[in-house]
């Protein structure tokens, strides 16, 4: 019996050991993918380095907090951000000379992070709530800011912290900025200094248009010819091939644009403009509408028909739910008609395409005074993680991140005589022998859209359509009376999830034109939306839209 | 005690699966109580404020509530019952073949879809399907024939779920089931060959009566995972199209769907509750039928 029990330990000692061993493995084999989906640049001693001495900081930031008159930064750092889309290729020679000066000026390394476009919405939140290793990571209005402040999740920012971590940010930004980004009278986002000045657009291939004998169209409704042309004679090419994120309401958002001015949000956002709620942007009342109150019935079916005409004669491909190709990355490659996107991220579309000798039509999607909403600071910005370890060092490295200029020309464009050049006369152009679709960190696709564009530079391969649709930008962009208000759903989450639900089964399908009926489904999605409680929504975003206006004054 | 001392080896042997129980199954169940939270950051999993049954209101006010539990109950009822019948026709002819090469081949084919996870099979389907340049609509034109659009027909996918089911699982199944017909003892068989029985015959009368106790186990076994969607699946192939949701939604892509951008685990967690507490009244059930008609069978 004795004999038998110490082997029973033993055996017990062995599996136990087993499963930490096993354990052990499949963690480090996690890491292993993680960090060669991320981007450290370090070297692998660094890197350790690095990883003990902040969990040292960690340990004794009691003893080693700043005093007042100076910023102590004899403790090395690493940080660890968190940003959105995809690594481009030659991100880690970007991050090692990111990290040079970094280490150079504030003794911290950056680690970035990215979450890719489709996962967004289940990995985003998961990383803010699990308390991962992260210290800051990129918020927007349009993307969970307000949800996930409520959360708790960021770390608040105040006034003090701004002045002493980020001097150059603190001169820069207006104070107004701070004002919008308050959720429940607390600051969490660090919002841009310049919200980015840009218009939805519609691109279309000159060639095509003149086939179709189309000149200087305005609306997309008056494209038509166009579409019937592709049908005809290209055989290979979907006019409208929509993904299913960004480009699937986007030519319905264009033709609602025709009648009133449409906010257009998708469909699976929180906002609750996407979901039943809607206003007309340039109503300085700033009423709010139901889907069946006039403009906005009329105009979606009026939308709603003209999509349905288009997707019944096969100009619409026919499941965009499943497609992932955004139309502006396949349009130059003869798959889509017509691009879909804003005229900042249109750039490499139309750079590419000239590279191909195909030219660009560009249209603004304008409302019908000829006139487009400005961005609201919230619109790009970054926030510090509720768990962070050293929120101070992050703020500082993001002061020098979105603010000097060197740095923004890093992490914007990339190594200069490599990624870029500068022209004599200022402009931004590419090395000899780099082709606009070969260039290993393309601008604005790393992710950092916060940065002080002010220092951003006109390319060489900007079409003379671009370069005047630029110059016409300032003009169209006016200053609606609801900017930089943002819907705290908090106490309709409920109606929120059932409308999101709604939304997708009964209005997606509404707004490509698939439709059996378009009166019919109308109908349909009025009696399923008040159904999921529209109007309690309504209500909860009038009492929040009125406290905002009348704050403003 | 003594009954461990006597049999230790067996219950060492059971301890890994234990452990595994624990950890993954019994600690985490302590989450439930999320359900009844509105989670925040700071208040953590046990520390949120309580608030009851508000969780639960989304889920009973989308008017979906019924909809997709039958959905998800109907579909796996026949996913179930589909593996269950091709499982034991695949076993039952693979303990038949007596060329070897043949019966490995057979089986590694069938086993095959099995580890392609649904992202990639949504992937075939696509390029299987798509209006635009999918393969059948490619092959259909050529044969001076109409396409078809599978995506805006909620027809085709009455059809086309349980086959991709049966396709990716029937490997899996079969091996299950043709473990337990090698079990039988080959002496029954050779006395009903003696006595003049086919092989026809010894397949009715023999492997079939002695696989119920399997089968049983196996479809009760089943039974647990009723009430989960194969949500990966529904997802994978349908994810947001519209059109084809009032066939093609079950519980899992519903709560997925509202419940994705505001992330609120206290709301995910609460149909993950309604799923287990519905689960087990239908295990329940079950195990009580089997018990009643066939004691001897019965799970517990």
């Amino acid at each position: 019996m004795q004999r038998n029990r110490k082997r029973m330990w033993l055996m017990l000692a062995l599996s136990v050991m087993l499963t930490f061993t096993l354990a052990a493995c499949g963690s480090s084999k996690d890491k292993e993918t993680e960090s060669s989906g991320s981007t450290t640049d370090t070297t692998k001693a660094t890197d350790t380095d690095s990883k003990t001495d902040a969990a040292k900081t960690d340990k004794d930031s009691s003893t080693a907090a700043a005093t007042d008159t100076g910023i102590d930064h004899s403790k090395e750092v690493k940080l660890v951000g968190y940003l959105l889309g995809e690594a481009p290729k030659g991100m880690p020679e970007v991050m090692a000379a990111l990290n040079e000066k970094l280490k150079k000026d504030i003794n911290a390394t950056l680690e970035i992070n990215y979450i890719g476009w489709g996962d967004i919405a289940s990995k985003y939140p998961l990383i803010l709530a699990a308390g991962e290793d992260v210290d800051f990571v990129f918020t927007a209005d349009w993307n969970f800011y307000v949800q996930e402040a409520n959360k708790g999740s960021f770390k608040e920012i105040t006034t003090d912290l701004l002045q002493k971590y980020m001097p150059k940010y603190y001169e820069k930004q207006d104070a107004s900025a701070y004002k919008a980004a308050q959720v429940q009278g607390k600051q969490y986002m660090i919002p841009t200094t310049t919200p980015d000045r840009k218009v939805n657009v519609i691109v279309l291939r000159k060639d095509i248009m003149d086939k179709a004998g189309l000149t200087n169209p305005t609306k997309i409704s008056e494209l038509e010819p166009y579409f019937a042309e592709i049908k005809k004679d290209y055989p290979n090419m979907t006019p409208l091939n929509l993904d299913s994120q960004y480009d699937l309401p986007a030519p319905f958002g264009a033709l609602v644009s025709e009648k009133f001015a449409y906010a257009g949000a998708p469909g699976d956002s929180g906002d609750p403009s996407g979901v039943g709620n809607y206003m007309d942007l340039e109503d300085p009342s700033g009423k709010v509408l139901s889907i069946t109150d006039e403009p906005v019935q009329g105009a979606f079916k009026y939308a709603a028909g003209i999509m349905k005409q288009w997707f019944d004669a096969g100009y619409v491909n026919k499941n965009p739910y499943s497609n992932k190709v955004r139309s502006k990355d396949n349009f130059c490659e003869s798959k889509a008609g017509v691009a879909f996107g804003n005229s900042i991220d249109i750039q490499a579309t139309l750079a590419s395409c000239k590279e191909k000798g195909i030219d660009t039509y560009i249209m603004p999607v304008l409302s019908p005074s000829g006139h487009a909403p400005a961005n609201s600071w919230l619109n790009n910005g970054v926030a510090i993680a509720a768990g962070s370890k050293n929120p101070e060092r992050a703020l500082e490295a993001l002061d020098l991140l979105m603010q000097d200029e060197s740095y923004v020309m890093t992490d914007y464009y990339g190594i200069e005589g490599k990624n870029y050049v500068l022209t004599s006369d200022g402009k931004l152009g590419l090395p000899d022998g780099v082709a606009a679709a070969d260039n290993t960190y393309p601008p604005d696709a790393a992710g950092f859209w916060f940065v002080n564009k002010d220092f951003l530079k006109p390319s060489v391969s900007w079409t003379d359509s671009y370069i005047d649709l630029n110059n016409k930008v300032k003009d169209y962009l006016i200053q609606i009376p609801y900017l930089g208000f943002s819907f705290n759903s908090d106490k309709v989450k409920t109606e929120i999830a059932n409308l999101k639900n709604v939304s997708t089964q009964y209005f997606l399908p509404f707004a490509i034109g698939s439709v059996k009926d378009v009166n019919a489904s109308f109908d349909t999605l009025v009696s399923k939306m008040q159904a999921a409680g529209v109007d309690k929504v309504k209500t909860e975003l009038e009492t929040q839209a009125s406290a905002f206006l009348a704050a403003k004054g | 005690m003594k009954d461990i001392r006597r049999h230790w080896v067996l219950y060492t042997m059971f301890l890994p699966v234990a452990i595994y129980f624990i950890v993954f199954a019994y600690i985490p169940m302590a989450g439930i109580v999320m359900a009844f939270e509105s989670y925040t950051r700071t208040g953590g999993m046990f520390f949120s404020k309580w608030v009851g049954f508000d969780n639960f209101h989304y889920f009973f006010a989308s008017g979906k509530a019924w909809l997709v539990t039958r959905n998800t109950i109907v579909y796996n009822v026949i996913f179930l019952g589909c593996y269950t019948v091709f499982s034991i026709i695949a076993a039952v002819f693979m303990s038949e073949i007596r060329s070897k090469f043949f019966k490995k081949m057979t089986q590694t084919l069938m086993f095959l879809p099995y580890f392609i996870s649904w992202v990639t099979v949504s992937a075939f389907v696509y390029n299987f399907f798509n209006y635009e340049y999918g393969i059948v609509n490619k092959i259909l034109h050529y044969f001076g024939m109409e396409g078809i659009d599978i995506y805006s027909n909620t027809s085709y996918w009455y059809f086309l779920l349980p086959f991709l089911y049966v396709w990716k699982w029937v490997g899996y199944g079969s091996i299950l089931y043709l473990a337990a017909i090698v079990g039988i003892d080959q002496e029954i068989y050779e006395a009903a060959t003696i006595d003049g029985a086919s092989r026809f015959q010894r397949i009715m009368r023999i492997t079939l009566p002695l696989l119920k106790p399997t089968m049983i186990i196996l479809i009760l076994l089943g039974l647990g995972r009723i009430m989960r969607g194969e949500f990966d699946m529904f997802y994978q192939l349908i994810g947001n199209n519209g059109l084809l949701m009032d066939a093609t939604d079950i519980i899992d892509t519903l709560a997925f769907r509202s419940l994705m951008g505001s992330a609120d685990f206290g709301m995910a967690s609460s149909v993950g509750v309604y799923q287990s507490v519905l689960t087990l009244i239908i295990i329940l059930t079950a195990n009580w039928l089997v018990r009643k008609y066939d004691r001897d069978h019965a799970l517990f």
